[in-house]
């Protein structure tokens, strides 16, 4: 595909939509940005638009601060690191790539250099008898996580908690399909038997 | 890696992807592969149960903050002149805020 022609294409339909009535009058009712699908709110947001790029934002960033609140110490952190993937996303757009890898896996790629540096800390602690009849919560998985090695953990958290593909996954950690089914197998066994250290309440 | 941790690694991988895309449950995973089932139980159900997590989310507060900041940023100092995969920028693209 001509890469212009699609760029056009945007202002084509802005020029073909139903309520365009020319520069003059400046009524607008169709707005590309309000109702933009994904590629279309990264091009304007490379062409730094601020309300394209806060649309992206609206989007992921539930996603992209889930994928950091199990990586790190607390909520609070969490929250700070997200602000700081979106600030940085929006410095480095241009860098993006479509034939590479999603958006998503994009911003969880600069998410990932974030929490680099915030390790959580691991507490031997048996947490087998803290999951409840209801289940696994998220304080204890993150502790558990805690305790495995930091590639393992971020399989986990791409794989099951993001639902990440494998392939994603790769693309995110910049390793091979191999190496995350490696991660997955080896991160799942553990997870296994740290929570199974003490028995369940049922 | 022994051929046989490979294998499993694998199996495994195959069978949560047949899950994900709801080609297949657990037991139906299990019962394709008697041989390694007694291994792949305990890590399908620690898959599932870690998919079953409630969500976490960041506050509203932060979200209504950090979207606000992002309005007000300067534009990006860093720029290759490009447009994405689209080729270089040919003309301003319009600002649609102040259309509204």
């Amino acid at each position: 595909m001509n890469s212009s022609s699609v760029y056009f294409g945007v202002e084509r339909r802005i020029h073909n939509s139903p309520g365009y009535m020319g520069r003059e009058r400046r009524a607008m009712p169709w707005n590309p940005v309000r109702a933009g699908d994904e590629p279309t709110l990264i091009q304007y947001a490379i062409a730094r638009n601020r309300e394209a790029f806060a649309r992206l934002y609206d989007r992921h960033v539930d996603k992209v601060f889930k994928y950091i609140y199990y990586l790190v110490g607390t909520k609070r952190e969490a929250e700070e690191l997200t602000g700081q993937v979106f600030g940085k996303a929006w410095q480095t757009i241009g860098d993006f790539r479509w034939a590479e890898q999603s958006f998503v896996a994009w911003l969880c790629g600069i998410a990932r250099q974030a929490v680099t540096a915030h390790a959580p800390q691991a507490h031997d602690a048996p947490i087998g008898d803290e999951i409840s009849a209801s289940g696994l919560t998220a304080d204890v998985l993150k502790r558990a996580l805690a305790r495995l090695a930091p590639d393992e953990r971020q399989v986990v958290v791409l794989r099951f908690v993001e639902g990440f593909s494998v392939q994603q996954t790769a693309e995110v950690m910049g390793k091979s399909r191999k190496d995350v089914q490696t991660y997955q197998h080896r991160a799942l066994t553990e997870l296994g038997a740290i929570m199974s250290e003490s028995p369940r309440q049922e | 890696m022994t051929e046989v941790g490979t294998m499993i690694e694998l199996i495994l991988d195959e069978c949560l992807e047949d899950i994900r895309a709801k080609r297949a449950t657990v037991a139906d995973c299990l019962a394709r592969r008697p041989n390694v089932a007694a291994d792949l139980a305990p890590l399908l159900e620690m898959a599932l149960a870690i998919a079953g997590v409630p969500e976490v989310r960041p506050s509203e507060e932060f979200k209504r903050a950090t979207r606000e900041r992002l309005l007000r940023l300067s534009p990006p100092t860093k720029s290759n002149g490009r447009m994405g995969d689209l080729g270089p920028r040919a003309s301003p693209v319009p600002d649609t805020k102040e259309r509204v």
